[in-house]
């Protein structure tokens, strides 16, 4: 070593901290009678402070680190997620015409609530064909990062009890007999529900994060309510809801998809739209890019969860 | 989650952030992915985990790197906050820096790219060695080439754009 000069390699493991502990002495005993190669100790040393100035150029923006990933998955959103205000507005123009249709159409006899084909038509072929979504229950559980890919067994399982609880509340009171299926089995397989009664039960149960309790009441009591048909989007599923029967506000709620539901508070024309104070709460406690708030006319139009694309087409084609 | 696994999270995410971000050039979708490898690292357990990770964020940078990088750089033009004037300026010098480096980045050999990006990112020679295929021996030597490429490139680099602008 001393009589051949040291490679480049050697120089820069050596400046780098990485020469073996034997070879960095017989380097530093050669640099020692060898002026060339102190130079170019010193030329190398120079070269890599700049190649770590050009890298510190291209560094990213220091930024905190996030929570620890709980699984595989979690960590990827789909890209709508990172991008939260665009297309829920978007959408809530979308639902805003078709609301405008149901208002004009609302004149005719109403569609049945309990119209089992229907039901299993619209909302749930929406979440067959968007496989990637999840339901709003399960976002919170992976909050910093959205879910992506399947629904993953443990977080099924805790939605699901999130969600029996949530419907255990619901349903003291109103008459939903099948407490075996909630929401979350339905976004999670998308399956047509057995029963009416199935459906109606996960329409209401993304309800129950209201603050305020609300009861499921029939259509037909909501009409006599407000005295009309109570606004709707048409051909889409509808629960009718009311906070108490002296509060002559009623709350009709349709699921788009599995995890999207438009919520319509109405009050009989005469005492116009339902205020803030209708929901203020509730809509405190979710973040704004997951639920948004629009008046038309006496209606005050909530819409919630994630929206998928293609089911803007579907509700397109429904209001047709 | 392990104890541990916890530890090295803490501390080697953001140089696997970096490491990633020299890949993606998209800072979220470069943390994305580290996430991501943490996450898998979760479930498989590797024995030696941090050179573990680099070896699987390298290969999921490499699986992303083109489309994300397209979506995502316009995704953060439209989603970028105005800025006042000053901070305007800031940031386009620093993004045309960004951009030259990385197009002197461009300009190495694969090998020698990798190699000093893992450097960078702070990784050993030994771990290094272990990820790449290379004799210990050799990294050195690597790093010496990559290092004085880069530094080439983006003087080359810098001097075509002075003769491009009079």
């Amino acid at each position: 070593m001393s009589i051949s000069h040291v490679d480049d390699g050697q120089l820069h493991a050596y400046l780098d901290g990485e020469l073996p502990q034997a070879e960095a002495w017989r380097l530093e005993a050669h640099l020692g009678e060898c002026p060339a190669c102190r130079g170019r100790l010193e030329e190398q040393r120079a070269l890599i402070a700049r190649a770590g100035e050009l890298l510190a150029l291209a560094a990213p923006p220091a930024r905190d680190v996030p929570p620890f990933p709980s699984r595989p998955g979690d960590a990827q959103p789909p890209p709508p997620a990172r991008w939260p205000a665009r297309l829920p507005l978007a959408w809530a123009a979308t639902v805003m015409l078709a609301l405008a249709a149901g208002w004009y159409l609302r004149g005719e006899p109403p569609i049945a609530p309990a119209a089992p084909d229907r039901r299993a038509a619209a909302p749930h072929d929406t979440a067959r064909t968007v496989p990637t979504r999840q339901a709003p229950e399960s976002k919170t559980l992976a909050q910093q990062a959205p879910p992506a890919g399947r629904a993953l067994p443990e977080a099924d399982e805790a939605a699901r009890s999130v969600a029996a609880a949530q419907r255990d509340q619901m349903i003291s009171g109103s008459a939903v007999p099948n407490p075996q299926i909630t929401p979350l089995d339905q976004a999670a397989r998308a399956k047509p529900p057995p029963t009416p009664a199935a459906a109606l039960a996960a329409l209401a149960a993304p309800a129950a994060p209201l603050a305020v309790r609300w009861e499921t009441i029939p259509w037909d009591t909501a009409r006599v309510m407000l005295g009309v048909e109570p606004a709707r989007i048409p051909n889409l599923p509808a629960v009718a809801k009311r906070r108490s029967a002296a509060e002559r506000v009623v709350l009709v709620e349709q699921q788009l998809a599995s995890g999207t539901v438009v919520r319509l508070h109405e009050r009989p024309a005469a005492e116009g739209a339902p205020g803030m104070e209708v929901g203020a709460a509730a809509v405190q406690r979710v973040d704004v890019s997951e639920r948004l708030a629009r008046y038309v006319g006496n209606l005050r139009v909530e819409i919630e969860g994630a929206l998928p694309a293609d089911s803007l087409s579907k509700l397109l084609e429904l209001v047709k | 989650m392990p104890e541990d696994l916890a530890e090295i999270y803490r501390s080697t995410f953001p140089a696997l952030v970096r490491f990633l971000y020299r890949k993606v050039w998209d800072v979220e979708r470069a943390e994305d992915l580290a996430q991501e490898a943490f996450a898998r690292a979760v479930v498989h357990k590797p024995e030696s985990v941090r050179g573990w990770l680099f070896v699987v964020a390298a290969n999921m940078a490499r699986d992303d790197a083109r489309r994300a990088a397209r979506e995502r750089r316009h995704l953060t033009l439209l989603t970028s906050e105005p800025a006042s004037a000053p901070a305007v300026d800031e940031a386009v010098h620093a993004e045309a820096e960004r951009s030259r480096v990385r197009t002197a980045l461009e300009q190495l050999t694969p090998r020698d790219r990798e190699v000093l990006l893992l450097w960078d990112a702070g990784l050993s020679y030994d771990e290094i060695a272990t990820q790449t295929g290379l004799a210990r021996g050799a990294v050195g030597t690597t790093l010496a080439r990559a290092r004085r490429r880069l530094v080439e490139a983006f003087a080359a680099g810098e001097r075509d754009e002075h003769i491009a602008r009079g």
